[in-house]
Formats: structure tokens, C-alpha cells, sequence
């Protein structure tokens, strides 16, 4: 990749880059450092990404990467079977239901996720990624992964579901 | 996740698979057959066809501007200036080792006895001088190779080691307005 490429790349791509590790995080500021270092590595390591077609996965990728570290420090279970509930002593499900927008409500659902169940959900069905480059980012087999979307739609369904929103 | 009975736990992975490729014909007969009969199914199917559509519906987010401008630091090009000389030492060197390799087979030739160059025919004399060009022209390309690899890590890493610092302090002084 050339440099007029990894430009087109940064411009293209960042956005995306950003809001993926905004939602997986939960927090801006972390999802502003991951996506600069994973841009500048991109700068790095352009000479060995083949070309710009290349380039989204392959930041996606690292980010993925640099989120999970992040995640680890602060102690957070990555792949917990079934993670915590919509926080007890929090707005009930009715006063999320009557007082925010389904965009709002469904991203605190995603919170309440496990990060490996937002992180496929953020790639597959946000992202639009195929679930060969879905297994790509997130260096698990086909089969796995599948399986992984599989369940993660269903609890996030089911979270809507206990919020009200959903029937 | 609640316990399913097993037929309903196979038609909820399918219920699935299908948002992402069609079914087949005796699957997806199959599986018609199911939600006629399971009201939880049913609601299972609007509930995650709805999910995926608003998954894709979130509202993007915007990259900082200051952020992206840290990140085009790293891609600025060393000044004219600095490429030139840097032109004129590889292009030295290349020469330079190009000459040390012309004096090892001189001197070489007339320890072990060999014919000298003044013995050497024209021909003989032309190729080896274009030899000793291909020489200096692969070092400097080497040269080239290590110099802009070692640079440019220097450079990406010095640069991203200090806009990554630089904004975090300034954000523990005054917390970006998007968070309150």
C-alpha cells in the first residue's frame, strides 16, 4: 500500500474504525486512543497490507486487538456464558422503554453484553462484515463463529425484550 | 438463555442463519411448519429480523478532527533537503563499495598470478566495469530499502508514542464536552 492509498484508507475508514471500538469499549476517550494507534500502525505496516481493499479489515482487526487489552486491564470477562444483567438499581425496563430512543436502548443492551457478543454483533450486523472476514478479525473458526452470532442475537433479543421495548 | 424444547432450539439457529442467507426449500418448509404451531418461535423471528435492522441503523460516529490531524503527522514526508543528502551519501557509499570489491579482484588477481587489467581485452575490461556498476547500484538500493524501513519506524513510533500522550493529559484537564 502506498501512501496516497493509506491516506484514501484513513479517510474511508475511520469513522468505522472509531464507532467499532466506541461501542466495545463503552467509552470514547479509550475508543479515540484505539483508533489512532490503530491507524498509525496501519502507517507502520503499510508496505505489507496487499492494498486498500485490505485496509478496513485489517484495521479492524488491530483495533479488535487493542480493545481486547484494554478490556483485560480493566479485568472485564471476555467471554463470559452469560453476562450481567441490566444493572439492578438503574432505570426500571418501563422508564427505558417511555423515556429514551430504540438507538439508546439498544446500545445500553449491547453494554450489557459480553464483549465477545457485542464485538460479532458490532462486526456482523453494524458493520455488515462477511462472516469470513468476521472470523478474520476475531481469529476464530467459521463454525465457532456462528455459533457466537447465533447466541449473541438471542440474548440481545431477549435484553430487548426485558427492557420493554420489544414485545 | 431460558431452556428451549429441542425442536424450538433448532429453529431458533435457523431463524438466525436466515437473516444472513436464504434457507433451503426443505428447511425453510420445515421451519414454517414450526412457526404456525410456536407463538414463542414467532416472536422469535420478528424480534431478531427487527434487531438486525436496527443494528444497521445506528446512528455512525465521527472521528475526531484533532485526532485524524495527530494521525497525518506521522505520514509527513521528510523535507527536500534531507532526501537530497541522503541521495548523495547512499549514492557515495554505493560507489564507495563498488570501488573496495574493484580492489579486492585487482589485488586478488595479482597474489594468486592472474592476468592483470592491463592484460584484459576491451570486451573484458566493458563488462567488468559494468559489473561494478550493478554493484554500486544494488548497495545503494539496499541502502535505500534499510534506511526508509528504520525511518519510518522511527518516525511512526516517536510520533505515535507522543500524540498519544499529549491528548490524554489534555483531556484529564478539560473532559471532552461529548461525554457530559
Amino acid at each position: 500500500m502506498d501512501d496516497i492509498s493509506f491516506r484514501q484508507a484513513v479517510l474511508a475508514h475511520k469513522d468505522r474504525v472509531f464507532a467499532y471500538a466506541a461501542r466495545l469499549l463503552g467509552d470514547r476517550d479509550d475508543a479515540r486512543d484505539v483508533a489512532q494507534e490503530a491507524l498509525v500502525r496501519l502507517w507502520e505496516h503499510r508496505m505489507s497490507v496487499p492494498g486498500p481493499g485490505h485496509a478496513r479489515g485489517w484495521l479492524l482487526k488491530t483495533a479488535h486487538r487493542l480493545c481486547v487489552d484494554r478490556l483485560r486491564v480493566r479485568g472485564a470477562p471476555l467471554d463470559e456464558a452469560e453476562p450481567a444483567g441490566i444493572p439492578e438499581g438503574g432505570p426500571s425496563p418501563e422508564a427505558l422503554a417511555a423515556n429514551r430512543q430504540l438507538g439508546d436502548t439498544l446500545l445500553e443492551v449491547l453494554a450489557t453484553l459480553s464483549p465477545r457478543d457485542r464485538s460479532v454483533l458490532l462486526l456482523r450486523d453494524v458493520e455488515g462484515l462477511s462472516y469470513e472476514a468476521c472470523a478474520d478479525v476475531l481469529e476464530v473458526p467459521m463454525g465457532t463463529l456462528k455459533a457466537v452470532v447465533h447466541r449473541a442475537r438471542e440474548r440481545a433479543r431477549l435484553r430487548l425484550v426485558a427492557s420493554g421495548v420489544r414485545p | 438463555m431460558p431452556e428451549l424444547p429441542p425442536s424450538c432450539t433448532a429453529v431458533r439457529v435457523w431463524l438466525s442463519e436466515r437473516l444472513d442467507q436464504p434457507l433451503t426449500p426443505e428447511v425453510e418448509a420445515e421451519l414454517g411448519q414450526h412457526l404456525r404451531g410456536c407463538e414463542g418461535c414467532r416472536e422469535a423471528a420478528t424480534g431478531l429480523a427487527a434487531l438486525v435492522v436496527d443494528l444497521g441503523r445506528l446512528e455512525p460516529l465521527r472521528f475526531p478532527d484533532d485526532a485524524l490531524a495527530e494521525v497525518w503527522r506521522c505520514s509527513v514526508e521528510a523535507p527536500p533537503a534531507k532526501r537530497q543528502r541522503r541521495h548523495t551519501i547512499r549514492a557515495v557509499a554505493g560507489t564507495a563499495v563498488a570501488i573496495a570489491l574493484a580492489a579486492i579482484g585487482w589485488f586478488g588477481h595479482a597474489w594468486w598470478g592472474q592476468p592483470g587489467v592491463e592484460e584484459l581485452s576491451s570486451a573484458e575490461l566493458a563488462r567488468a566495469g559494468a559489473q561494478l556498476a550493478q554493484v554500486a547500484r544494488l548497495t545503494e538500493r539496499a541502502l535505500v530499502k534499510t534506511e526508509r524501513n528504520a525511518l519510518d519506524h522511527a518516525l511512526a513510533r516517536g510520533v505515535a508514542r507522543g500524540l498519544r500522550r499529549v491528548p490524554l493529559l489534555e483531556m484529564r484537564e478539560a473532559p471532552s464536552p461529548e461525554r457530559n
